[in-house]
């Protein structure tokens, strides 16, 4: 329960926060706009012109880029959690408001899970049995990996862009152990990228990045109930029209707390403890379940 | 209302592990088996990864098989002697089963092996059940006495040395076949995951001659031993034995088991050893149609550990 509350207001100063500043640059639009029509043909004349002789490009608007912070560095799981929602919160500088008004700009924010060695088996039919055939070894594959974009991914740029970042689930590096041909590899790759998404760890969704004003935006992220646990990374790419800009990263940490952390820190630390107090309790619940209810 | 799982690293809505605990009892309390063949499968449906399901299982089953041992107990229908024997031949059995398990998993088909001998203990199991209890069920719907063999009259396993008196069985037979039978089911048990109570009761009635109210009480004790054994192996070895999981299950499990026992009483024995017969063979038939039925997933994932 207390999990669910801090997780609450977390989302809840997150939004006000939100609000408050939207609120505050569109005073800052309204009281300065003026200001700034008249001041900036003066700052060019001082400042700009110089720099526009130096620079033989068209356009003289600085490089944009974007930043993210995640609102919580840890996030603990109880033995109440039932998944959760997460916000990985950015803003965006030097953008041409112009451009962002065009809704020009496009974010794509990845949350990626700690990695693990996975073998995966193909079924195959021998003798009428289907039993486990020919297997293939992929090592460092992210168990947890969520995608959020503000448009369609075909929409935003193109597949060439994507591998070169190695960005979305169609372009994963997953690097694959063993002698199999290439188009054998990627129907490996795309069977484990097709579990994953059943089991709810990987996914990609559209639409779940939101702007809190024309600088600020947030990324929705559902945590499933089967998170697993482990360092995370966050990653931000900031495209504008259709042309990778900037990226930036930080990181998180999933972490088990309280009777969830003791119970998994003694099963690994003090196993035989661990199961000797299992068979104790089992035989002890048997003992109860007897007592309950007699012949 | 959700519950996370601090081992298996996720979280389920609570009723689901106590709703499996219960009907696992429930078959548990009614035919006197631990019911690791069925919590098994049925948590590994569920999602929970194989080898804590395995680890879980076998945690419930003590629970489950210790409440029905410690009824049996009280109402002296248990020959403490003869499941002591049993236990100690199974632990034997359990160290030898644990090499044969690394070996079949070194040799890359441990989960064919598995199912393999599950299709075939319980099959050749539930068939010869349900051909011997078809025929008492109908001799007694005739009126006429139910057959009554005199315990190892012409069985060659009466030839046997080292012969031994107990008690509570009304029994005096040779230690071999007992050590045998406890080894057999100790293997078993260590590679299957399970206490092996459905091959040791029907064992125990058709070979050793065991009074079968005694046989459910006895089995119950020899299942509590070795499920106890495999707890610990589990959580020293793999680390997977999830706690929480597996008191869920128990508490489920205990009104399961009364209910079961319940029935259990209501019903005649030859009855129950046909229902006994119809639910092995119907596990069998499930188990063999994953073999041979093309599946939904074509790839298996393993996850190495230290990844």
């Amino acid at each position: 329960m207390m999990f669910l509350v801090q997780a609450g207001s977390i989302c809840l100063s997150c939004l006000a926060a939100f609000q408050r500043s939207k609120k505050l640059l569109a005073a800052c639009r309204r009281k300065y706009c003026r200001l700034a029509v008249i001041a900036a043909p003066v700052f060019i004349a001082f400042i700009g012109l110089p720099t526009a002789q130096a620079q033989e490009e068209p356009s003289n608007t600085p490089q944009e880029t974007l930043q993210i912070i995640v609102t919580a560095r840890d996030i603990t799981i109880d033995a109440n959690f039932a998944g959760t929602d997460f916000y990985i919160a950015g803003v965006l500088e030097n953008t041409d408001p112009l451009l962002r008004r065009q809704n020009r700009y496009d974010i794509i924010v990845v949350l990626e899970g700690p990695q693990q060695n996975i073998v995966l088996y193909k079924k195959e039919r021998r003798l009428g049995l289907w039993l486990n055939g020919s297997s293939v070894k992929f090592t460092n594959v992210p168990q947890f990996y969520a995608l959020a974009s503000t448009r369609e991914l075909r929409d935003i740029t193109v597949p060439q862009t994507y591998q070169s970042l190695g960005l979305g689930l169609n372009y994963l590096p997953l690097h694959a152990k063993g002698r199999l041909s290439p188009e054998a590899i990627k129907l490996y790759k795309s069977e484990l990228i097709a579990l994953k998404q059943k089991q709810g760890l990987y996914g990609q969704e559209t639409g779940s990045i939101a702007f809190g004003s024309t600088r600020l935006f947030s990324a929705r992220f559902h945590l499933p109930d089967n998170v697993p646990v482990g360092p995370y990374t966050v990653k931000a790419y900031l495209f504008r029209d259709g042309v990778y800009s900037d990226e930036a990263a930080t990181g998180l940490e999933i972490t088990r707390k309280n009777i969830a952390y003791s119970l998994y820190h003694a099963a690994q630390t003090q196993s035989f403890r661990y199961g000797l107090a299992a068979v104790l309790i089992a035989i002890f619940i048997g003992f109860i379940g007897r007592t309950i209810f007699p012949k | 209302m959700h519950i996370y799982l601090p081992i298996a690293e996720t979280s389920v809505i609570i009723f689901v592990p106590l709703g499996l605990g219960a009907l696992v009892g429930f078959f548990s309390g009614l035919f006197g088996v631990g019911g690791g063949f069925l919590i098994t499968p049925l948590l590994i449906f569920y999602n929970i990864p194989p080898a804590i399901a395995v680890g879980s299982g076998a945690n419930q089953v003590i629970a489950s098989s210790a409440q029905g041992a410690f009824d049996h107990f009280k109402r002296r229908t248990l020959d403490i002697k003869l499941g002591l024997i049993l236990s100690l031949a199974g632990l034997l059995g359990s160290f030898c089963g644990i090499y044969i398990f690394s070996f079949l998993r070194r040799l890359g088909q441990l989960d064919l092996i598995i199912s393999l001998l599950y299709v075939g203990l319980l099959g050749i199991v539930g068939l010869l059940m349900a051909q011997e209890s078809i025929k008492a069920v109908l001799r007694a719907g005739k009126g006429l006495p139910a057959m009554v063999k005199r315990p190892g009259r012409h069985n060659f396993l009466q030839k046997l040395p080292w012969k031994m008196r107990f008690q509570s069985s009304g029994l005096y037979i040779s230690l071999l076949p007992v050590i045998g039978l406890g080894f057999i089911i100790g293997i078993l048990s260590s590679i299957m995951g399970v206490g092996g109570g459905f091959i040791l009761v029907p064992a125990m009635i058709y070979l050793l001659h065991v009074p079968t109210n005694i046989v459910v009480g006895t089995s119950l004790f020899q299942v509590s031993f070795v499920a106890s054994f495999t707890t610990i192996m589990q959580a020293v070895t793999n680390h997977s034995v999830d706690i929480v999981l597996a008191v869920l299950l128990m508490i489920g499990g205990i009104v399961g088991v009364a209910s079961g026992n319940r029935l259990g009483r209501r019903l005649k024995a030859e009855q129950l050893r046909l229902l006994m017969a119809l639910l092995i063979l119907m596990i069998a038939l499930w188990l063999a149609f994953g073999l041979f039925i093309r599946p939904a997933e074509l790839v298996t994932l393993v996850t190495l550990p230290g990844g």
